[in-house]
């Protein structure tokens, strides 16, 4: 960026670097010298420039990717607490119906490969519909107030925090992977394939997390959002490739050689429950 | 001004330079259904000053303030910050505001550093000046010790301050402050003012303050504006407007004499969301 870049009067930018907390306020102090004449229309971008739009919008995902990843760092017990239902499907479920062979798998796939990408999708939509909530919460305790206030378009905000939720998403599908790894599914090793899903992941999140949000927006309460949420992930958990009842079971199951361009489809619906945990032998 | 009710009443002793006020808002009016929050304010506030916008609760501050942050847009009239209109420009406008909220709001699950940091991005601070800046505004608050500690261990004069320096890293021409005192202990109170009070004595930015508390508003503000039921009923310096009300009278005299006394008539307009708020920053707290 340049020193004419916005919100930084020439004057901060010309100014060295000085060390010592007694100097810290006159650092501080001479960006305001400048006064506010600096910031004339002359020296700040074209704001609506569509290359200007693209930049702020890139920066902010940036941005509030970045400070996910922080507070994942600071602190993991969400991580923890988050991946213990998914090991709980995996390791309870999944076990047993691999064992008793009451779900119709396609082939000889053993169930709990089959499971595995509908755990992982599922973790990534609870997540996802978590954000609409956050966003009543930021709302209810000023910290968006203070983001709007920020050069920082509304849609770029809600973008960012789409993305927010898919890195977090990626983290929390790891585990999963993981976990399936050590209970014994089998994994793909085309590294092309893993970044696809984890890229699938990143989209499917941030569309389910903007849908989370929209509907925060008419909500206006965690309550209410909550319920919500819940009519939400309950349907789409059960139409995932976790539950493989009805029509998807008919179709996946019996139709194989029959309608492969069928379930060629449906593949290339959901990749990342194909791609992320292949039982393709 | 054509607000001012007491003609008796100052309206510039600020440092002027003669180039446009600060912020100017000129037949301000906002509604929220039928209830007018704001009614055909006008106010100016002069480059460089400390002003104080004072009322009871639900008297139009927090709604003036939103206004002129560019989060509400004016129903009528118009505001304009260092002459750059909110309607018009609101990102030109926002890049020259630090604002701090009435709630606590700084990010429990970061550090000190990383909150700032977080703004200085937003307000696309270069990267290779960013570092620099939020030592600089970590440090003009006192606050470069506990910077790496998660915000969830500090006070809430601690938050305070870690605001301030939030609102500081994009080195602001005007730093809004929405009762930046409210909820803290006296102790913390006088912190943060001091802050504040040195921070205008390296810098020339210009702060819009709201507050409760008159003390506060007759030491360090330079100008007030009593706003009563959405409209500006006088601006002044405190010594003036005390004055207007004879030797010896206090600004809280002042203050019930162009609200009409009708503090607790207003308590359904606020009083019941301040309450709520409030207990919600005490838990936020623990």
């Amino acid at each position: 960026m340049t020193s004419a870049a916005p919100g930084v009067p020439p004057a901060a930018s010309a100014k060295p670097a000085r060390a010592g907390s007694d100097l810290a306020s006159s650092d501080l102090a001479s960006p305001y010298l400048a006064g506010p004449g600096n910031f004339g229309t002359a020296l700040l971008p074209p704001a609506d420039s569509p290359l200007a739009v693209a930049r702020r919008l890139a920066s902010r995902i940036v941005t509030l990717c970045w400070v996910e990843l922080r507070k994942i760092r600071h602190d993991r017990t969400e991580l923890y607490t988050r991946a213990i239902q998914p090991a709980l499907w995996l390791l309870i479920y999944g076990e047993v119906f691999t064992k008793i062979h009451a779900i119709p798998t396609p082939g000889h796939i053993p169930y709990l490969a089959y499971l595995a990408p509908g755990i992982l999708a599922q973790s990534a939509l609870f997540i996802a519909i978590f954000y609409g909530i956050q966003i009543i919460w930021e709302r209810d305790a000023g910290v968006l107030t203070k983001l709007m206030v920020t050069p920082t378009p509304r849609a770029a905000l809600i973008s960012g925090k789409a993305f927010a939720a898919g890195v977090r998403s990626v983290v929390q599908a790891t585990v999963v992977v993981i976990l399936s790894a050590i209970l014994g599914v089998t994994l793909t090793g085309n590294p092309l394939k893993l970044l696809g899903a984890a890229a699938v992941v990143v989209l499917g999140s941030a569309f389910f997390s903007c849908l989370s949000m929209s509907i925060a927006g008419l909500a206006l309460s965690r309550d209410r959002l909550m319920g919500i949420g819940q009519a939400i992930t309950m349907p789409l958990f059960f139409s995932s490739s976790a539950i493989p009842g009805g029509d998807h079971a008919g179709l996946a199951a019996g139709d194989q050689q029959v309608q492969p361009a069928v379930v060629r489809s449906r593949r290339a619906a959901r990749p990342a429950d194909r791609d992320a945990v292949s039982y393709w032998p | 001004m054509s607000e001012l009710h007491d003609g008796a009443v100052a309206t510039a002793t600020a440092p002027s330079s003669g180039r446009g006020g600060a912020v100017v808002c000129s037949g301000l009016t906002y509604s929220f259904g039928a209830h007018i929050a704001v009614d055909h304010a006008d106010l100016r506030i002069e480059r460089g000053e400390t002003f104080g916008l004072l009322g009871p609760n639900g008297a139009g501050k927090t709604t003036t303030i939103r206004m002129l942050t560019t989060l509400l847009r004016p129903m009528e009239g118009s505001v304009s910050v260092f002459g750059v209109d909110a309607v018009q420009r609101p990102m030109q406008v926002r890049r020259m505001i630090g604002y701090v909220p009435q709630l606590l709001s700084a990010d429990a699950t970061l550090t000190g550093r990383e909150n700032v940091e977080l703004f200085a991005r937003l307000f696309d601070v270069p990267r290779r000046l960013r570092q620099e800046r939020v030592e600089s505004a970590l440090a003009a608050m006192g606050m470069t010790e506990p910077a790496d500690r998660l915000v969830k261990t500090y006070s809430g004069g601690m938050i305070r301050r870690l605001e301030l320096a939030q609102a500081l890293v994009n080195s602001p021409s005007l730093l809004v402050l929405d009762e930046p005192t409210v909820g803290l202990d006296p102790i913390a109170r006088t912190d943060v003012w001091e802050f504040i009070a040195g921070l205008r004595e390296t810098a020339d930015v210009t702060v819009l303050m709201t507050t409760h508390y008159m003390d506060e508003a007759d030491t360090y503000c330079d100008r007030i504006a009593l706003m009563h039921a959405g409209s500006i009923r006088a601006t002044g310096t405190p010594g003036l407007l005390k004055a207007t009300l004879g030797q010896g009278a206090t600004l809280d005299e002042v203050f019930r004499h162009y609200t009409g006394g009708t503090l607790d008539d207003d308590a359904d307009k606020g009083g019941i969301r301040d309450v709520r708020r409030a207990r919600r920053t005490a838990r936020r707290l623990g």
